[in-house]
């Protein structure tokens, strides 16, 4: 793990030498933990979105919250263990943003415009597949993108979700009935 | 074979899904906090607590509570966060500049305010780790309870027991009551009174911090924020 300490002024106790070895040491820490979080965004983001969307059913509040939680993955650079997987920390970030009521009511409120990137086609093919989706549970949606999607199991996805494996299983069944298996 | 609807609608999802564009660059930003108490790579989880502590359940007389596990920590410089607005030019020399904005909420709190503050949330804290989520919910504001549309009482104590069976126990650190509404997030939408009524003069915000795994990064915010009359402190847990 790499633990960082970032100091404004050198050890006091050190000769100046030493302290400079030590700031030296330190920022080539930060430069590593920069390099990394580069990567994890560059690795990562389409998952993290594409998870936030599926458990807000909102593209423009997905979009908001992947940006929101690398940021936090930014500041946290030098404090995270980067010898373990990102992902989880970015989805359980990304869900405690998503989860944040004040947050949540502040975004309904402010009013968040719609995509950009969109076209009126693609404005109401999305309009379309939400709607088919906004009966379904954050839990429910985010279950079928984690599991069928991005491959984890189910153990993996109860962690992340705070739930069971059994809980998770159960989501998904109940979204498959919700949405209609019928051909 | 043909499709089932289940699938078709997931198939479709994932295509527009995939179609999203990636932002060209990753966010940053030069904020640093200061005087994070949290030493550990492992142990961060930061909760804003601003804890708006209701005197009618934290009178003397209320039933006694057990030790806080938590403790809060001893007042720590940390970097205020403002949202930088240059002051607006002007010819007319005479003219003050225009103040930045800032995220310090404004007004004075009375002598005491503080630390009640920290002890409303360390009893609020220490009800959920327990597993008393009764006597915590009812330490929360009425209307926050019902205007938000969350589920309510069983919704509410349901995930933090799903939490407390997966992490083991719900321990938690307080951090030093602070004034600045986004010492914590720079982000942090500003505090709308009409959702949010009270006195913000006396409000205080205390970072709870939740070290449940090397992995994850959670925080809570709760707001402590008088009433307008200032006879009642209410909770508002914000996440």
């Amino acid at each position: 793990m790499i633990e960082l300490a970032i100091r404004s002024e050198p050890r006091p106790s050190c000769d100046s030498a030493s302290s400079s070895v030590f700031r030296d040491m330190e920022l080539a820490v930060v430069r590593d933990a920069d390099i990394l979080y580069e990567r994890a965004f560059a690795d990562h983001w389409r998952d993290v979105f594409q998870f936030l969307l599926a458990w807000t059913n909102d593209w423009a509040s997905a979009e908001d919250l992947s940006q929101e939680a690398f940021l936090r993955l930014w500041r946290s650079r030098a404090k995270i263990d980067w010898g373990e997987p990102i992902m989880p920390w970015l989805i359980v970030t990304g869900r405690r943003l998503a989860n944040d009521r004040y947050r949540k009511i502040a975004r309904r409120l402010g009013g968040l415009p719609s995509p950009a990137s969109f076209d009126e086609t693609q404005q109401v093919r999305w309009l379309d597949v939400q709607s088919a989706l906004k009966d379904l549970s954050a839990l429910e949606r985010s279950t079928v993108v984690l599991v069928t999607f991005q491959g984890m199991s189910t153990v993996e996805v109860a962690r992340l979700l705070d739930t069971t494996p059994g809980g998770v299983r159960a989501a998904l069944s109940r979204g498959r009935e919700k949405l209609g298996d019928a051909r | 074979m043909s499709e089932s609807r289940h699938d078709r609608v997931w198939r479709d999802w994932k295509a527009m899904a995939d179609g999203a564009g990636q932002p060209a660059f990753a966010p940053r930003d030069n904020q640093r906090r200061g005087g994070f108490p949290i030493g550990l790579a492992s142990a961060a989880v930061v909760a804003v607590l601003i804890v708006v502590i209701a005197a009618r359940y934290w009178t003397p007389q209320v039933g006694g509570v057990p030790g806080a596990s938590g403790s809060s920590q001893p007042a720590t410089p940390t970097e205020v966060a403002t949202a930088t607005t240059a002051p607006s030019a002007t010819s007319t020399p005479t003219l003050p500049p225009t103040p930045a904005a800032t995220s310090i909420l404004s007004g004075t709190p009375r002598p005491g305010d503080e630390a009640m503050a920290v002890s409303i949330a360390t009893k609020y804290q220490t009800y959920i780790k327990q597993g008393n989520y009764a006597t915590a919910w009812a330490m929360i504001a009425p209307q926050w309870k019902s205007g938000t549309g969350d589920g309510g009482y069983a919704q509410w104590a349901a995930n933090w027991a799903d939490i407390a069976k997966s992490r083991g126990t719900i321990d938690f650190e307080l951090q030093t009551p602070s004034r600045d509404w986004q010492q914590w997030d720079p982000n942090w939408p500003a505090p709308l009174p009409s959702i949010l009524p009270g006195d913000y003069g006396r409000a205080f915000v205390i970072v709870v911090d939740y070290p449940w795994t090397s992995q994850t990064n959670d925080w809570d915010v709760l707001l402590m924020l008088p009433t307008t009359t200032g006879d009642v402190w209410e909770v508002y847990s914000l996440r």
